[in-house]
């Protein structure tokens, strides 16, 4: 199954309308850590998932990440 | 998906009585959960829990939490549970939300301002049951799809007009399921639970009252830390709560055992945070640095959940001193990252209340304003900014009493507690100077508004009293502010003050100023109207009409309408007359004044509304009345906006809309109970009992009559009159006409009827019938045609018509048969359709007698589907009985009972309508032709089908047609 990169953003004043969001909403995602650089005035959060396509992939994110996000195809590779 | 296993100590009884009320959301009836106890005693890391459980479940989870040092936000808990979350949803999400109600909460909530519509200013109109019923839908909305759980964190520290909402809710709770979670403190909220179990009875929930752990449970909730003694110790200073446990040992392990040397065992019933438990929270933040010190302080100033930027830039702090002093206050669990990573709270509300104690005052009113300062320039809520204002600015800082006026502007028609407390801070920093007037003027004007919202009249009235001390007689504001103050005293009671003020005020108005002079004899009819003085009255609004003819319209209409009522009034042929001819030139003068000339005195369209109804001209009452509601909830004015509705439900239960009624009754109860106003409770509940009496709900109208009369409103005498004359009908029409006519005779005051007068007649004429008393009841509808005589009104004649009905249906059905039907064309001509409706039923029976079976079961049955149509259940239940009754009798029964007629069986105003179907009009232009709304219409053409036996508009003109062509008409 591919493998994406879900790359959300949002503004600083709209910090807390991205966390809210996931209230009410079923994902795997939820309850679990996730890598955000909101602490450090960035706001940005990321996720690495398995999905069959970039819409699934999205699809376990709440409409206002959505509506901000980038889904990327991945995949690993070596470094020289 | 499996639920989460509990972490918590002691509390899983608890836990699982939440967790059984949370599935009983199931069976689609909303419920509640009060989780009650001491500080510290755990509730919210209870609630906490179960949230947990709840969103794994599926639900959505709100949750607003009360603050102790904000407790003038208004509507504060409430938009902490909605707004993050409201935030987050998508524009289309939104709008289905909000429907209707947008404007109103977009008011309400700062995160619907990221929808880019710029929010519109708060008006008259936004007072708070429109804002509640706003909530409501909005809460119905959200829990339309899944589980919906509100949780009310801290209620004893939550603001007035969220403890009413909470409370409104309870009381109405939404269609779709909701759980409530309260949680509060009894010793710091004793009105609390009164008022919360008043209002939450009808709900099924619980109640959980959190008690001190046992030692066990201490030691578990603490670790293995502590030895047998040690935690023996331990236990019996903290009492068993969690909190002042942890505190405690937070203390001993920083400072060693002999930190708790010498405590003493406290009790945890009263209420105060233990000496021990306090002097380890203020070591604790003693023992932090400097910078982190400053930060926690100047969060507690911010309020919870707090930005750290803002937090320190209201400590003074630099962005990195922030950020060494937010991780070591991390570190040390004083606060926790809450909701967003950038968000934070104090691990507990001691902590916080702790933390801002330890700052010096001075200090504390530098760091406010800073606050304000920041919030100003990140554009926040005029709320949110007053808060602090209120609790920094000095003395003589205009800039900051003109903010707390506007603010308390902004909030005081939905949370006029919150404006209140921001217009004492403003009053208390106007300097009393000659340059101050025009602002402490201001200032005073909106205390009383603000003060007469709460209910508070007497404050008012004190704000008003102040006010004309500022104000000299030739000031262009004088005779306002003087028609304001007679006003509330009005509303105390104290009449004669009111009459003295006004009177001296129009002593000393010059000859000149005619539109005062109008003004104030305005108010003084209508002072004189409080206590029944009809003649007085009069001669005032005599006297306002003639001085505003040519200078102002408006008062003009308004004193026409006044004269209209107050000759209505006497319900005599004289004053019918003059009212006629009052009431047609105030119609004139205000039909033609726009909505926002008349919006400032919607009193003329109640008077006048009122008038048409008491001459029983039911649809013009009901065009001015619906007016006037129109214009007040569009922004016009509410203070009249219950009266108005209480009226039109009354008009509306005449003309068969006794849907839309008993909503306005329903709605007015609610709305006057927000209000407090003992008398306009009583009306309103007299408006549902009137609704509840033309549904058939007698049971529930005869209950409300109890509690209507047990207010005690003071003035009320003239509506508790026409209370127990509601009761009394009540009886009748519940089959009981010895008890109505008991009710009608035990203090029952002859002079005064509110139009009922030749209706009492027929009712009693009933009931004598009922009891074999047929003398009695000739009398009395004989009685009732001389009335109607000298009064010369249409429904009033029906009445009376349908008495002698009656009488002659005992010994000669045909004469009566013409006295029925002439009755049932007086209550159409005169728009009373329920009425109507009810005489064709008498007609069916009388018919019946006249052995004219056939067309007694169309008429029976046509009279019960218009009674059914216009919501008179109870009417048409008893036709509907008849109609049995009558086909068991013999007659022909067709597969739905209806016999043809033929035209002939038509009223003359059927005859009209069939006419104008037959020459191709529609139900519109029939409607515009006859000035008669286009539902009567459709009701009179369901009968006219119905009659004819047909089905189509053109079947009727064929029907019609032929009759025309045939010398002998007929079928």
């Amino acid at each position: 199954m591919p493998t994406y990169q879900l790359l959300h953003q949002h503004q600083p004043d709209e910090c807390r309308f991205a966390y809210a969001a996931w209230n009410g909403f079923t994902s795997p995602l939820r309850h679990q850590p996730a890598l955000s650089s909101c602490a450090q005035g960035h706001h940005r959060i990321c996720w690495t998932v398995e999905a069959d396509s970039p819409e699934a992939a999205l699809s376990l994110l709440p409409s206002y990440l959505v509506a901000r996000c980038e889904v990327d195809p991945v995949s690993e590779v070596p470094i020289p | 998906m499996g639920r989460q296993v509990s972490r918590l100590v002691g509390r899983l009884d608890e836990l699982a009585a939440l967790v059984g009320v949370l599935d009983g959301l199931a069976s689609g009836r909303s419920s509640w959960a009060q989780v009650t106890g001491e500080p510290g005693i755990g509730k919210t890391r209870l609630v906490a829990e179960f949230c947990g459980i709840a969103e794994q479940s599926g639900a959505v989870v709100l949750t607003g939490r009360g603050a102790e040092l904000e407790l003038d936000l208004p509507f504060g808990i409430v938009i902490d549970a909605f707004d993050d979350y409201l935030g987050s949803l998508d524009d289309d999400r939104v709008a289905g939300l909000c429907g209707r109600q947008f404007n109103e909460l977009h008011r309400l909530f700062p995160a619907l301002d990221v929808l880019g519509r710029p929010r519109a200013h708060a008006g008259p109109e936004d007072e708070r049951y429109s804002t509640y019923r706003a909530l409501r839908a909005l809460v119905d909305r959200l829990a339309s799809p899944g589980p919906l759980v509100l949780v009310f964190d801290d209620l004893h520290w939550a603001d007035s007009a969220s403890i009413e909402f909470v409370s409104f809710l309870l009381g109405h709770p939404p269609e779709a399921p909701v759980l409530m979670v309260l949680t509060w403190r009894p010793g710091e909220a004793p009105g609390l639970a009164e008022a919360l179990s008043v209002r939450a009875h009808d709900l099924p929930g619980t109640v959980l009252g959190l008690t001190s752990l046992p030692e066990d449970a201490v030691g578990e909730m603490l670790g293995k830390s502590l030895d047998g003694p040690a935690l023996r110790s331990l236990f019996r200073a903290s009492g068993g709560n969690p909190f002042y446990a942890q505190a405690l040992a937070s203390a001993a392990s920083r400072d060693g055992p002999g930190a708790r040397s010498g405590v003493a065992a406290q009790d945890p019933d009263d209420g105060a945070i233990p000496g021990p438990v306090a002097a380890a929270v203020g070591h604790e933040i003693r023992s932090v640095s400097q910078a982190a010190r400053l930060l926690a302080q100047g969060a507690a100033v911010v309020g919870e959940p707090f930005e750290p930027e803002l937090a320190a830039r209201c400590a003074g702090l630099s962005a990195q001193e922030m950020v060494a002093g937010l991780d070591e206050l991390v570190a040390r669990g004083v606060v926790r990252s809450v909701q967003s990573p950038r968000r934070f709270a104090f691990r507990h509300p001691i902590v916080r209340r702790a933390v801002y104690d330890s700052a010096g005052s001075g200090w504390r009113l530098a760091a406010h304003a800073r606050a304000a300062a920041v919030l100003s320039e990140r554009g926040a809520p005029i709320a949110t900014r007053a808060h602090h204002v209120a609790r920094s600015a000095a003395t003589g800082d205009l800039a900051a009493a003109v903010l707390l006026i506007d603010a308390a502007a902004e909030v005081a028609s939905r949370a006029p507690a919150s404006g209140a407390a921001w217009l004492d801070a403003a009053y208390a920093i106007v300097p009393h100077r000659s340059e101050t007037v025009d602002t402490r003027v201001d200032l005073l004007m909106a205390r009383a508004r603000v003060f007469c919202l709460l209910g508070d009249l007497q404050a008012g009235h004190d704000a008003f009293v102040e006010m004309l001390e500022l104000v000299a007689p030739g000031d262009p504001r004088y005779v306002s502010l003087i028609a304001g103050c007679a006003g509330v005293e009005h509303g105390l009671g104290r009449f004669v003050e009111a009459r003295g003020k006004l009177l001296a005020a129009l002593e000393e108005l010059p000859a000149t100023q005619r539109a005062a002079d109008a003004r104030l004899c305005v108010e003084l009819a209508v002072s004189w109207l409080y206590t029944l003085d009809f003649a007085e009255a009069a001669a005032f609004a005599t006297r306002a009409s003639q001085a505003a003819v040519g200078c102002d319209r408006l008062l003009e209409g308004t004193a026409r309408a006044l004269l209209a009522f107050v000759n209505a009034s006497t319900e005599t042929a004289e004053g019918n007359r003059a009212a006629r001819t009052h009431g047609a030139e105030a119609a004139a003068i205000l039909d033609r004044l726009d909505d926002d000339e008349v919006a400032t005195r919607l009193d003329a369209l109640y008077y006048l509304g009122w008038a048409e109804r008491l001459l029983e001209r039911y649809e013009p009452a009901a065009t001015h009345l619906g007016r006037a509601i129109a214009v007040a909830e569009a922004g016009g004015g509410s203070q009249w906006l219950v009266p108005t509705m209480i009226e039109q439900a009354k008009v509306l239960t005449w003309t068969g809309q006794i849907t839309r009624a008993r909503d306005l009754a329903e709605t007015a109860v609610e709305m006057a109970k927000v209000s407090e106003v003992g008398l306009l409770v009583l009306l309103a509940l007299t408006a549902e009992v009137a609704v509840l009496s033309a549904t058939g709900e007698m049971a529930m109208a005869i209950a409300l009559c109890t509690e209507a009369l047990g207010l005690g409103a003071p003035g009320a005498s003239y509506h508790e009159a026409n209370l127990r004359r509601l009761l009394a009908l009540a009886h009748l029409e519940g089959g009981d006409p010895e008890r109505f006519l008991a009710e009608l005779t035990s203090g029952d005051d002859e002079t005064v009827r509110d139009g009922a007068a030749c209706r009492l007649l027929e009712a009693r004429n009933r009931a004598e019938l009922a009891l074999g008393r047929t003398e009695v009841a000739v009398q009395l509808a004989d009685q009732a045609h001389q009335l109607a005589a000298e009064l010369e009104l249409p429904a009033s004649a029906g009445f009376a018509q349908r008495a002698r009905a009656r009488v002659l249906a005992q010994s000669g059905p045909e004469a009566a048969l013409a006295a029925s039907r002439d009755a049932t064309a007086l209550f159409e001509g005169s728009g009373a359709l329920v009425e109507a409706a009810r005489t064709q039923a008498l007609t069916a029976d009388i018919l019946a007698k006249c052995g004219r079976s056939k067309e007694a079961i169309a008429e029976c049955a046509a009279a019960g589907d218009a009674l059914a149509s216009y919501g008179a259940q109870g009417a048409a239940e008893h036709a509907r009985l008849l109609l049995r009754r009558l086909r068991r009798a013999g007659a022909v029964s067709a597969r739905d009972g209806r016999i043809v007629q033929g035209p002939n069986a038509l009223t003359r105003r059927e005859h009209e309508i069939a006419e104008l179907v037959a020459q191709g009009r529609t139900n519109r232009q029939i409607a515009r032709l006859l000035s008669l709304s286009e539902k009567t219409v459709e009701s009179h053409l369901g009968r006219i089908l119905a009659k004819l036996g047909v089905t189509g508009r053109s079947a009727v003109a064929r029907a019609i047609t032929r009759t025309f062509a045939s010398p002998e008409g007929g079928e």
